[in-house]
């Protein structure tokens, strides 16, 4: 038999071969094999198909296939509108991607964050306020908006600008610190130069110079000494502040709610507290000022004159 | 033209056209995939199209209409299924000259080649058993395939080595 004729066997069966070649092929030792399989195949035997018995169940089905089949097409279509609000849905969640995709960043309570912008300069956030900036405009205007209070070393490049409510800092390349809650407004430079606008008044700020300006008033000038921020250092560093601001800074660094009681508010304070043990910063917050103070609960504190 | 007049919708044609094919492809999607309760079910499948549909084909149509339906069903089902032949061997004669010995070697034998016949690609095996079993000449099942009766005789051939290699093998 030869190899590359592919389709011998199939002419044997049918008896298709020449007397020679049928003579050839039986001389060979897989003539036998073939004819046992062939043999073998012959005792299969297939399964009983019932026709009639068949043919009635297909009667059957054929009534309730019917059923189904008009159950199950039913084809319910969307009404225009619909495609028209789909639409018009979808256009709008482009446009929100394209426009306001904004990176906004958070701090809670007593957690202090730092964050790399897109242009590389890192802020540090202290507890309790946000940034927020424009993922595609950001490399371009090199804006962002803050509330709350933040430390900035701004890489060298264009004008970068920081918005609060309270008024807005711009600057080229430098390290600056921006308190902006409520209605006041601080800033700190420790290197570079730094421009504060709150709307009224302008002030230029060199290294080791600060301002403060509260419900937009005039900005009062302030000499800082540290190299950075206190906070940066977990401690908070206050120089002629509201006792109410300092109370508002105790209970955002510890999470925590004090009572203020009959204490006057308005009375200033100087000085520090540390980040990292509470006793020890009520101790040097409320000593001096000759004030009381209760731990009502561990998270609640109450405050008395003495 | 008596032709025309004819209507698959007519129950008495709709019989007739079921006598007429239903068994024939049952067996010829049962040598395909080898299992004869989903072979009836496509069988079943097939015959309910041809009736939700009778008013539109027509009765010279009706057996190309009913293959092509239960060629796509079988496609869309056979995908994930593992084909199992399960033939019974013929019954055993009450009384029998043949030694025990000889018994068992012939029921390994068939074992064997039901187990080979089953791995079969599909094409070959059903070509054979269509040829062997059902005893169609290759012209029919060229007809019935649609393909040449060369591609028969080839897959014939194939079939065949395929046996004999998986038989010595086993």
């Amino acid at each position: 038999m030869n190899k590359s004729d592919n389709n011998f066997l199939g002419r044997w069966l049918a008896n298709d071969l020449s007397e020679k070649e049928k003579k050839e092929f039986e001389n060979t030792p897989e003539y036998l094999a073939y004819k046992d399989i062939l043999k073998g195949v012959d005792k299969f035997e297939r399964p009983v198909f019932d026709i009639e018995a068949n043919l009635q169940k297909q009667k059957e089905y054929n009534q309730t296939y019917l059923k189904n089949v008009s159950k199950g097409s039913k084809v319910i279509k969307l009404r225009p509108w619909l495609y028209a609000a789909a639409a018009v849905f979808l256009v709008l969640i482009g446009l929100r991607t394209v426009f306001f995709n904004t990176t906004t960043i958070n701090t809670n309570f007593a957690e202090t964050k730092t964050w790399t912008l897109p242009d590389n300069s890192i802020v540090t956030l202290n507890a309790k306020s946000t940034i927020e900036y424009n993922d595609r405009s950001f490399t371009n205007d090199r804006s962002i908006t803050l509330d709350g209070e933040a430390f900035f070393d701004v890489a060298k490049g264009s004008q970068f600008t920081v918005k609060t409510k309270n008024g807005a800092i711009k600057v080229l390349g430098t390290e600056f610190n921006v308190y902006s809650r409520n209605t006041t407004i601080e800033v700190q430079c420790y290197e570079g130069k730094v421009s504060v606008n709150n709307g009224k008044n302008q002030a230029i700020l060199t290294p080791g110079k600060g301002v403060t300006s509260i419900d937009k008033s005039a900005l009062n000038s302030v000499e800082i000494k540290e190299s950075e921020p206190g906070w940066m250092q977990q401690k908070s560093t206050f120089n002629q502040v509201s006792l109410g601001r300092l109370i508002a800074e105790l209970e955002r660094q510890y999470d925590i709610t004090i009572e203020k009681g009959d204490v006057d508010t308005d009375r200033l304070f100087s000085g520090f507290f540390t980040h990292t043990d509470l006793n020890t910063a009520l101790k040097t917050c409320f000593e001096p000022m000759n004030i009381n103070y209760i731990f009502k609960s561990s998270k609640t504190i109450e405050l008395k004159n003495r | 033209m008596p032709e025309q007049q004819v209507s698959v919708c007519d129950e008495s044609i709709y019989d007739q056209l079921y006598r007429e094919h239903a068994e024939k492809i049952c067996y010829y999607l049962y040598y395909k995939y080898g299992d004869m309760e989903k072979a009836q079910d496509i069988v079943q499948d097939s015959f309910a199209k041809l009736w939700m549909n009778c008013s539109k084909i027509i009765f010279g149509a009706a057996k190309s209409f009913l293959y092509k339906i239960a060629n796509n069903a079988s496609i869309n089902e056979a995908i994930h299924q593992k084909t199992v032949l399960k033939y019974k061997s013929t019954p055993q004669k009450t009384y029998t000259n043949e030694s025990p010995e000889f018994q068992m070697e012939e029921k390994e034998f068939m074992d064997k080649l039901n187990q080979a016949i089953s791995g079969l690609k599909e094409g070959q095996r059903e070509v054979f058993l269509l040829n062997r079993i059902e005893k169609k000449t290759y012209k029919e099942i060229a007809e019935m395939l649609g393909i040449s009766v060369k591609a028969v005789e080839k897959r014939m051939h194939l079939a065949l080595v395929t046996l004999r290699k998986k038989i010595g093998k086993i």
